[in-house]
């Protein structure tokens, strides 16, 4: 199993790092966790990489690797691509293979970011799938807009109580 | 042999020396009023994969009353080859890429607008190729950004890695071909171009002057080559945008497209190239004069007028076949915008005037 924890932006990941202390590291806990890291800069490429910040550095530690949505998606930007069709398998076997990623998966998300992150559970078909919520989220509400195929596909809804500054 | 060694090298020394003083590469980045965007513009040029003591950035402050200056300044400790020029006044994209040509020390030119980026490694890859095949230039691919939305525009030519006759990829004339992507800010030159005349920029141009210019270098280089890696990121939705502007610079073109044909005249295989241009033109007066295009009312009487002038002194059969190609909807277009027949053989498509 592999536990993919996606995340946006420095903030995001040091969320996503207090999530796997709140309780996501439970869902899989002999498993590799990958934090999926994605940059919303519209220019993205033109700065250095998210990972080389601290905050950044710091959530690593946490996880077993850090991989980047933008390096996976090349030229697309992560906040315009939908999969479709067959594209999405195309897709699931290239990340599979770029982050080499073996038998089955848990994905989870930032609640907040629910519909920019769709792409990877439709990417992933099969995967288990959770979602943690910031301190500052709401509880209620997190699958508003979700359709209710992937909203019933969620295992688990884990509260982050704090981020460590 | 070890005597031959030692007497050689008080002489190589000083020239290797000599050869590392000039930067690998030379960046132009013209800048007026481009402060939400020239720190990424520069960023990017952090990551390019040459040692920044290589590197030289011209940024050109074109009379800028915003913070242009103050971000350029900011990047002195990660670009150590930084220099900006200032005018009191600005003088036009083209002058400005002039002035900083002028000024340029480095074994090869770029060209970098302000509003844009490039992809980390672009030039680094562009460079390697273009020593590897020792061509004049390189070209590489464009990726147009509107918002989160991006479009590849690829290189016309197909064929990568390889030296190619820069001639040879103006043709054919119902294609896009690498005169139809002709944006400097894709191309990165051998000095010896610079030196040759061929880089610098018609400054009465206040638009399409990069027309002229990807004309001139297809001309008169004798070859070049299209990189398979690295990307130019072209913003498209920047207010106040030379692309967006829909005043009477627009009509630069039709002296953009005056000094392409100048340049045919003057070449031994003008006629050939000649339809190329007359097409690119009709395509290019098309979209301006369409009911989508950017000029309206006065300025587009005078674009029309204008155009009516400069095809009256081409060669009319060229003119009257490529409208033929045109298709009707097109012909439309001209027809209705007050093209006139002068000239032209096609009769029956321009015998009724303008539209009312």
């Amino acid at each position: 199993m592999t536990l993919l924890v996606l995340a946006a932006g420095a903030d995001g990941a040091s969320v996503a790092g207090a999530a796997l202390a709140a309780g996501l590291a439970a869902l899989d806990a002999d498993g590799e966790k990958l934090l999926v890291l994605r940059d919303d800069r519209i220019d993205a490429e033109a700065f250095a990489p998210l990972d080389q910040e601290p905050a950044v550095v710091r959530a690593a530690k946490t996880f077993d690797r850090v991989v980047s949505l933008n390096a996976a998606l090349g030229w697309v930007h992560p906040r315009a691509f939908r999969p479709r069709g067959d594209s999405v398998a195309v897709l699931e076997e290239t990340l599979r293979r770029e982050w080499r990623l073996a038998g089955s998966l848990t994905v989870a998300m930032d609640a907040h970011d629910a519909d920019a992150e769709r792409l990877l559970w439709r990417v992933f078909p099969d995967a288990i799938l959770a979602v943690y919520i910031a301190p500052d989220g709401e509880r209620e509400g997190w699958d508003a807009g979700l359709a209710p195929a992937l909203v019933n596909r969620v295992t688990a809804v884990v509260a982050v109580p704090e981020v460590a500054a | 042999m070890s005597k031959q060694s030692g007497l050689s090298l008080p002489r190589l020394l000083p020239r290797a020396a000599g050869r590392s003083r000039r930067p690998a590469v030379s960046v132009v980045v013209p800048a007026r009023d481009a402060a939400p965007y020239l720190g990424a513009a520069l960023s990017s040029l952090t990551r390019q994969g040459i040692a920044s003591r290589r590197l030289e950035v011209i940024v050109v402050d074109d009379g800028s009353l915003d913070e242009t200056a103050q971000i350029a300044e900011s990047f002195a400790p990660r670009l150590p080859g930084l220099r900006i020029l200032r005018h009191d006044e600005p003088v036009g994209l083209a002058a400005s890429r002039n002035h900083a040509l002028a000024e340029a020390r480095g074994e090869h030119l770029a060209f970098l607008d302000a509003d844009d980026w490039l992809w980390p490694g672009t030039l680094a890859a562009a460079r390697a190729t273009r020593q590897r095949l020792d061509v004049d230039f390189v070209v590489f691919d464009q990726v147009q950004v509107t918002g989160f939305a991006r479009t590849p525009r690829r290189a016309p030519e197909h064929r990568r890695e390889v030296a190619l006759d820069p001639r040879a990829a103006i043709l054919p004339t119902g294609r896009t071909t690498m005169v139809n992507y002709p944006n400097a800010c894709v191309r990165l030159a051998h000095r010896r171009l610079l030196d040759t005349g061929l880089l610098d920029f018609d400054p009465a141009l206040r638009t399409a002057e990069d027309r002229p210019w990807a004309w001139r270098l297809h001309l008169r280089a004798t070859s070049f080559a299209v990189a398979s890696e690295g990307r130019y990121g072209y913003r498209r939705d920047v207010p106040g945008s030379l692309t967006h502007v829909s005043d009477e610079r627009q009509l630069d073109v039709l002296a953009a497209y005056a000094s392409i044909a100048a340049m045919l005249d003057d070449d031994a295989e003008g006629a050939r190239l000649l339809p190329k241009a007359v097409r690119d033109l009709f395509v290019v007066l098309v979209h301006h004069l369409g009911p989508d295009g950017p000029l309206t009312g006065e300025l587009r009487t005078r674009l029309a007028t204008g155009a009516n002038g400069l095809l009256s002194t081409l060669d009319a059969d060229v003119v009257a076949r490529q409208l033929a190609t045109l298709g009707d909807e097109r012909a439309q277009v001209l027809r209705s915008a007050g093209l006139r027949s002068a000239g032209l053989r096609d009769k029956e498509l321009y015998s009724a005037g303008p539209a009312a």
